[in-house]
């Protein structure tokens, strides 16, 4: 009963705030991973919570509103965006299954070719198979849920198509585009240009995913100029970099 | 506004309503950065403590429930946690408080003097009217400004045991008065 009550007193000084830095992370990791500890820190904080009416009002600067609906916008945006994108996608099949389905047999060779045409893009009817062009994609997220930028890589092509999402950066800064794996460190693959739709140079010997081995792209906001060998700047989105193609 | 209001405009906010969202920005976002900017004592801290919350609000407000308290007081706790969060961070790597005191007043707000009480603000002050002016001055110093012990001590001229075990008998009395009458 002590401990429990000790448990109590401590969810109460975690909710009021008056733990040092110590012990608060401490609380926090409870918090997280303890639900009965987690369930005392809520019912103080309905027991205390009405102390907050009585904080006077402080108009907030007029900044601050666009800052938090660039913020939400874009995620509201983005998703809707997606949600296009993947109808698109949708349809774009849709119309080439109606072909298949006039034009080709029901059979495994006219579904093989479906793929084909669908995968590879540029085949048609009736010339040699050419085998499915390896296509890799990774979806860049940021912390707010949104979609940042979509990634397209291509090594037969040996670039990257960006697809930017977000407004571009601020002034005197830069995006900069980066290939994390798991025991290395982050790796540059360069500015990312302004504007919505980009390519970059793919690097020579670029790391690709592998069923055993996770690569991620991430864009982080740099200086202008980026990084320049310099420790890597704040991670603003991020994604695994996977293979589209069979 | 109207808790009630509120809690209609957190339900629009859950089904994706910019409009509603907006609505709630202008009818709490004063309250939010006044609580925040007493805590954190500097302004551009506490803009990003607000926007982190509002960003929190907005996708996570369907876990909104009337079990966690009024609407006002579900997003205070938001702000005041991470502004609690971003302080003890913050003085773990840099002891550089001085620079930003000053710019507020440093008197408590007084819940007491509050003329428009909510039902549960007066059920806890009726508690916390029954407690030491001692132990009340304490729970009110490290509510509304996120002090430690320590700095509550130095605050109060008090020596620290004597802070804590204040706290402690104060939010013990408070959990015994709110929850048995």
């Amino acid at each position: 009963m002590a401990d429990r009550d000790d448990m109590d007193l401590m969810a109460a000084e975690y909710v009021l705030g008056t733990l040092d830095a110590r012990d608060h992370a401490r609380a926090q990791g409870l918090v997280a991973n303890d639900a009965s500890f987690s369930n005392l820190v809520a019912a103080w904080e309905r027991r205390l919570g009405p102390l907050s009416e009585a904080v006077p009002d402080m108009q907030p600067p007029q900044h601050l509103r666009s800052r938090i609906e660039a913020a939400i916008g874009g995620s509201a945006q983005v998703r809707n965006g997606v949600r296009e994108a993947i109808s698109n996608v949708a349809e774009a099949l849709e119309r080439r299954l109606a072909v298949w389905r006039l034009g080709a047999l029901a059979s495994g060779a006219a579904a093989a070719l479906a793929l084909a045409l669908w995968f590879g893009g540029i085949e048609v009817p009736g010339r040699p198979q050419a085998p499915v062009q390896d296509r890799y994609v990774a979806m860049l997220m940021g912390d707010a849920g949104n979609y940042g930028f979509v990634i397209t890589v291509e090594p037969k092509a040996e670039k990257l198509m960006v697809r930017c999402l977000v407004p571009d950066p601020p002034d005197n800064h830069d995006y900069e585009l980066w290939l994390l794996k798991d025991g290395a460190e982050p790796k540059t693959l360069g500015i990312v240009p302004p504007g919505q739709f980009m390519y970059m140079p793919m690097p020579d010997r670029m790391d690709m995913p592998e069923p055993d081995k996770r690569i991620k792209l991430a864009v982080s906001l740099e200086p202008r100029g980026g990084a320049r060998g310099q420790q890597m700047g704040k991670v603003m989105y991020a994604g695994d970099l996977m293979k589209l193609t069979p | 506004m109207a808790e009630r209001s509120l809690k209609s405009l957190l339900a629009a906010v859950a089904r994706r309503d910019r409009q509603a969202f907006l609505a709630l920005y202008a009818a709490t976002s004063g309250k939010l950065f006044g609580i925040a900017i007493r805590i954190l004592k500097r302004s551009e801290m506490a803009e990003d403590v607000v926007q982190d919350a509002y960003v929190r609000v907005w996708n996570g407000a369907g876990d909104y429930s009337p079990a966690l308290g009024s609407p006002m007081s579900w997003m205070a706790t938001i702000v005041r946690n991470r502004a609690i969060d971003l302080l003890r961070k913050r003085t773990e790597s840099s002891i550089d408080d001085e620079s930003g005191l000053g710019e507020l007043p440093d008197d408590a707000p007084d819940p007491f003097a509050l003329t428009n009480q909510s039902q549960e603000l007066s059920a806890l002050l009726n508690c916390m009217g029954k407690i030491d002016d001692g132990e009340k001055r304490c729970l009110m110093l490290a509510y509304y400004y996120g002090y430690t012990h320590e700095e509550i001590a130095a605050r109060t001229k008090s020596p620290v045991g004597t802070v804590k075990s204040r706290i402690r008998r104060g939010l013990a009395k408070v959990r015994e008065c709110l929850d048995h009458g």
